[in-house]
């Protein structure tokens, strides 16, 4: 489509926008959260009476207050008590929170709190966890009978918070059979989902309802929780979500807003809640996994078998993981033909900071070990890498799994093209090289380089369930009502150049408005790399609904029928008054003529946008009538008798349709990368990243290879520096001068950034999701690349100065 | 929490007010780049910052053509210094350093003062000074005395200054020819700083940030043996940037390409 400026740039550079944190309400209280200093133990006392009596503080709320409340939350699970009861499973679990009337008040007050425990062993890694006899969790959380995903709910004689399998044809007998069987075994460290703005949420109980305003991504997925938990109506609880400062899944779900709100409720005051970034990692974290990929070729380096083991390090509460962990075993074997395939996965709990859903969702963790596989699979069959993934990788259309939608994508054409940039870095490189007449300079001493390809395919989109209303004033400009949360990622802008689109205005005529569950439609989530494909075909079917209600108002002033309208050129006219056209009749009236309700690029190009009730793509209707139709505004207006009214349209997205075989669509991800790695000082510098953007149709280019930028430079992020490091019970680098995320120095040198517009997606215009791919390769991609350059495989990330410094040390040996 | 207790604050423009003010519960403050997350962490618990930007003495770079050497006020900050054009012509590796300490936030109000006297071990300016031969005035209220660099700086987090001193200034020698500064840096602080004074019978040579509180050595050039000696003898820290093995591994590796051969 075409660039648009980022229509939240202004507000956002000058200072104005509102995000969550700004969020105020009459009468404010500050909490402040007590947290555990144990990883694991028994709450023995808790001493609050010299707090209760410090300067301005409301109330000290701790679980025994919580009475009739729904004392646990977690989606799938509801393991996660909002202050911990009878036992604390992390360092950093919220034990207590002080309501004051200043922020410093409540963070005074805090310390004044007493917390007596006794000590329980604190398994503070996955394999310590699943060895032990000690249990984090003692009971089941789910009811008898309920299940997740197929699976019912493990017992708790151990740490296990779920387990799955995915598996077809018999994978150890291919691999008993197979001529070449390679072995890869990696760790992905425990990972932050870094975000400007670190979570908060403000919550105003009062009789009967509950508002609040939060970092939450998903809002409606956090309405339903507040509402089971305070026994509210959905429609008594408002969940306002304005401009988040950063996502990446990490603000998937439910965090802080039972805490406000149970302090709210505690207080009879609104109270806010905020984390600094040490409480934010004590909130969410990524799963860390170590897994292992056997994969099985025959003589010609076809793959015969993968059998994939996956652990998860999924922390003190489930949260979103056990969804993680599922989608990490279908993204865990890649988009190749693999007819014998195990994959095993079990998610642990630790006595650490609770995992959940993080950009990528499963995929980097499984890539990490199954894209260096094919790298080292490579090596032992003495066949280029790329080659053996051409050898391998599955066609357009072809099954990735039973019963899912079919491989929208078209991997072989996205391999070559990050060959073709990789070659076209070396070339330039080399051609400076000769320019500048130093041949020595062609091999930088101290420095060794290296190159690999990655590629990924994610069941994305999640539950195709979403729902849009755009509402045409007078004058013809609309306003956008969507759920879907901005967080920085462009929805607004994307949404809004859609809608300007199918409506025929301009997109400053486009307003779009904050997620509010009290006055936006009902929406999912805001992940899975969703919003453009998802969301967008509801807003073209809102579009196309209410080019609809004006023709019906258009006929209704005319006193003709419905059908007697056709919309062409972004106006209506009357059939009655056009000649040699196809009628409206049995065309408008059942939704035919359908552009914007997914069909694929060709045919949407066909029939431009503004067109209704035309019923053919190819017979666009003759007008004879003495104008040129009537514009919008000129319907509202004439059926309102007034310059005043509105017209309202709704697009609904369900499991129909363009979306009725899940996944919406399949996320790609192919990038290249090309490393320098220092011999002395074991620094790697990424010389040349290549990302290709397989997005079926960008609607807005530049935002898409932002998203691919960011995605990827928080893959390297992961490559390189981010870890949460736990010594004993307490993790060791709780702020942002030791937990390393990506600065700008550390962006590669080079960046070519493609995008693959096939138009094969199930969005708009052929659109498919961005967001998430361009990371999911990257870790994988930059431990291959290393890995040949200094000669050894790694094994784990990231791959800090010290750690490559000890690569080189191996290679020499 | 981020929120940082209520603290009393003592403002003055006049050194001896400050100076009256300053001692156990009552810490001087400057850019606060230090003293903020430590307060903040709970790590420092004052009753009261005594703000030093106000005091004009304590601000001022002066160069000494005469003496060869410049003075720096302890609340100059790092951009001011990597800027100054005195600074820059006769200290050219110490304004370098500093153009390069920790982010643009820090430089442009952490000070001179903060960073030496939190010592902080992982740190470039405390190296540099002391393979310049820098020297400190520490005043109080009971008078004034000047250290060297090692002298002010005994250890990882600990500095000689009694609780009622401030470091005031610092004396800087000109550079003399043959200096260079290295650092290694892959995280908000440096892992490894190598300031060398190499001439054409001398190699002195200091390390920072990857001990405990920055070491020299002068040696004859080409003592080979004297600077593996030396090399092998530091004590390096074991922390997030690296074990000691690597650290060592790094510095032999920069010397080896600067000086020649160690091993």
């Amino acid at each position: 489509m075409t660039a648009a400026p980022r229509r939240d740039a202004w507000e956002k550079v000058t200072g104005r926008a509102r995000y969550a944190v700004d969020a105020v309400l009459p009468n404010m209280a500050h909490a402040a959260v007590v947290r555990s200093e144990r990883a694991h133990a028994y709450l023995t006392a808790i001493d609050r009476a010299e707090a209760e009596a410090a300067p301005g503080v409301i109330t000290v709320v701790t679980a025994e207050d919580l009475g009739d409340l729904g004392r646990r939350f977690g989606h799938i699970v509801p393991d996660h008590a909002i202050l911990a009861v009878d036992k604390v499973r992390y360092y950093g679990e919220p034990v207590a929170v002080v309501v004051a009337e200043t922020p410093h008040q409540a963070a005074d007050a805090a310390e004044m709190v007493w917390v007596d425990y006794d000590d329980l062993p604190a398994l503070t890694d996955a394999a310590t966890a699943l060895a032990s006899d000690v249990l984090i969790h003692e009971q089941s959380y789910l009811e008898p009978g309920q299940k997740f995903l197929d699976v019912a709910p493990t017992a708790s004689t151990d740490n296990v918070a779920h387990r799955n399998e995915l598996a077809w044809g018999d994978a150890e007998a291919a691999l008993a059979a197979a001529a070449t069987v390679v072995e890869t075994t990696t760790t992905f460290p425990l990972v932050y989902g870094y975000a400007m703005e670190t979570y908060n949420a403000l919550a105003d109980w009062q009789p009967g309802s509950l508002h609040v305003v939060s970092t939450a991504q998903h809002p409606l997925m956090v309405r339903r929780e507040l509402a089971r938990m305070f026994s509210l109506p959905l429609a008594a609880v408002r969940v306002e979500v304005p401009y988040i400062g950063g996502g990446y899944g990490s603000k998937s779900y439910t965090k802080l807003e039972p805490l406000a709100a149970a302090a709210s409720w505690a207080a009879g005051r609104p109270v806010k809640v905020t984390t600094d970034v040490e409480a934010a990692m004590y909130t969410t974290r990524a799963d860390g996994a170590l897994v292992t990929v056997r994969t099985g070729f025959d003589a010609d380096a076809r793959i015969c078998a993968r059998d994939i083991d996956i652990r998860f390090d999924t922390g003190a509460y489930a949260d979103n993981s056990p969804l993680v962990l599922t989608k990490s075993i279908n993204r865990s074997f890649g988009p190749y033909r693999i007819p014998n395939l195990r994959v095993r996965g079990v998610a642990a709990y630790t006595n650490t900071s609770p995992a959940s859903s993080y950009r990528g969702f499963g995929a980097p963790q499984a890539a990490l070990a199954g894209e260096l596989n094919m790298d080292m699979a490579a090596d032992r069959l003495g066949i280029d890498p790329v080659e053996v993934r051409r050898r391998n990788l599955l066609a357009p259309g072809d099954t990735i799994i039973d019963g899912k939608r079919p491989l929208d994508a078209d991997l072989v054409a996205d391999l070559d093209a990050i060959v073709s940039a990789l070659d076209q870095h070396a070339a330039d490189r080399d051609a400076a090289v000769q320019a500048s007449g130093d041949q020595h300079a062609a091999v930088d001493s101290g420095t060794l380089r290296g190159r690999a390809v990655a590629l990924t395919a994610s069941d994305a989109g999640a539950s195709p369930i979403s729902t849009a209303q755009v509402r045409m004033h007078a004058d013809g400009s609309v306003t956008l009502l969507v759920s879907s949360t901005e967080m920085g990622q462009g929805s607004r802008t994307a949404l809004a150049q859609i809608a300007a689109r199918e409506l025929c205005v301009p997109i400053e005529a486009v307003a779009v408005g904050q997620s509010d569950t009290r006055f936006t439609p009902f929406e999912w989530t805001t992940g899975a790399s969703r919003t453009t494909t998802v969301v967008g075909l509801a807003v073209q079917a809102a579009c196309a609904d209410l080019w609809d209600n004006l023709r019906a108002k258009a006929a209704d002033s005319a006193g003709v029928t419905i059908d007697d309208v056709v919309v062409h050129g972004g106006r209506l006219h009357f059939t009655a008054d056009v000649s040699n056209t196809v009628s409206g009749s049995g065309a408008g009236g059942d939704g035919v003529g359908e552009h914007g309700t997914g069909l694929g690029a060709g045919a949407a190009d066909a029939l431009g946008a503004g067109e209704r009730g035309t019923g053919a793509a190819d017979a666009a209707p003759v007008v004879t009538d003495s104008g040129s139709g009537l514009t919008p505004a000129e319907v509202i207006r004439q059926w309102f008798g007034a310059d005043a009214g509105e017209v309202v349209g709704v697009g609904v997205v369900r499991r129909d349709g363009a979306t009725a075989v899940l996944p919406p669509f399949w996320e790609i991800g192919a990038v290249g990368v090309e490393v320098s790695v220092d011999e002395a000082t074991g620094e790697v510098t990424v010389e040349h990243l290549v990302t290709v953007g397989d997005v079926g149709h960008a609607v807005n280019p530049d935002l898409v290879k932002g998203q691919d930028l960011g995605a990827a430079t928080q893959g390297l992020g992961i490559a390189l520096w981010e870890e949460m490091v736990y010594d004993g019970e307490q993790l060791t680098n709780p702020n942002l001068v030791e937990y390393r995320v990506p600065r700008l120095r550390d962006t590669p040198r080079r960046i070519t950034s493609v995008l693959a517009e096939r138009g094969d997606g199930a969005g708009p215009y052929g659109a498919k999701g961005a967001g998430e791919g361009a990371l999911n390769p990257v870790p994988a991609a930059v431990a291959a690349a290393v890995g040949r350059a200094v000669g050894v495989w790694p094994t784990e990330l990231p791959l800090t100065p010290p750690r490559v410094w000890s690569l080189l040390q191996q290679a020499q040996q | 929490m981020a929120v940082l207790p209520e603290l009393g604050l003592v403002r003055s423009s006049d050194l001896d007010e400050v100076l009256a003010a300053v001692g156990h519960d009552y810490a001087p403050y400057a850019g606060g780049t230090e003293l903020v997350p430590a307060t903040g962490l709970g790590l420092r618990r004052p009753a009261a910052i005594v703000d030093l930007k106000r005091v004009e003495a304590l601000k001022g770079i002066e160069v000494d053509a005469g003496a060869g050497s410049v003075t720096i006020g302890a609340a100059v900050t790092h951009r001011r210094l990597s800027d100054h054009p005195g600074v820059r012509e006769h200290l050219p590796t110490l304004a370098a350093a500093a153009s390069r300490v920790g982010n643009a936030r820090v430089r442009s109000t952490g000070t001179v003062g903060g960073n030496l006297c939190f010592a902080e071990p992982r740190s470039d300016l405390g190296c540099v000074l002391l393979a310049l031969g820098a020297t400190a005035e520490v005043r109080s209220a009971r008078g004034a005395r000047t250290l060297g660099i090692d002298e002010l700086i005994l250890g990882a987090f600990e500095t000689s200054l009694e609780p009622d001193e401030i470091l005031a200034t610092v004396t800087v020698p000109f550079e003399p020819p043959g200096m260079s500064y290295w650092k290694l840096q892959s995280y908000e602080r440096p892992t490894l700083g190598v300031a060398l004074v190499v001439t054409e019978d001398r190699w002195e040579i200091t390390v920072g940030a990857a001990t405990e509180r920055p070491t020299r050595i002068v040696l004859a050039a080409g003592d080979t043996a004297g600077l593996a000696a030396f090399v092998d003898g530091l004590e390096f820290s074991d922390d997030m940037t690296g074990p000691p093995d690597y650290k060592r591994s790094v510095l032999r590796a920069h010397l080896d390409q600067t000086l020649g051969a160690t091993q």
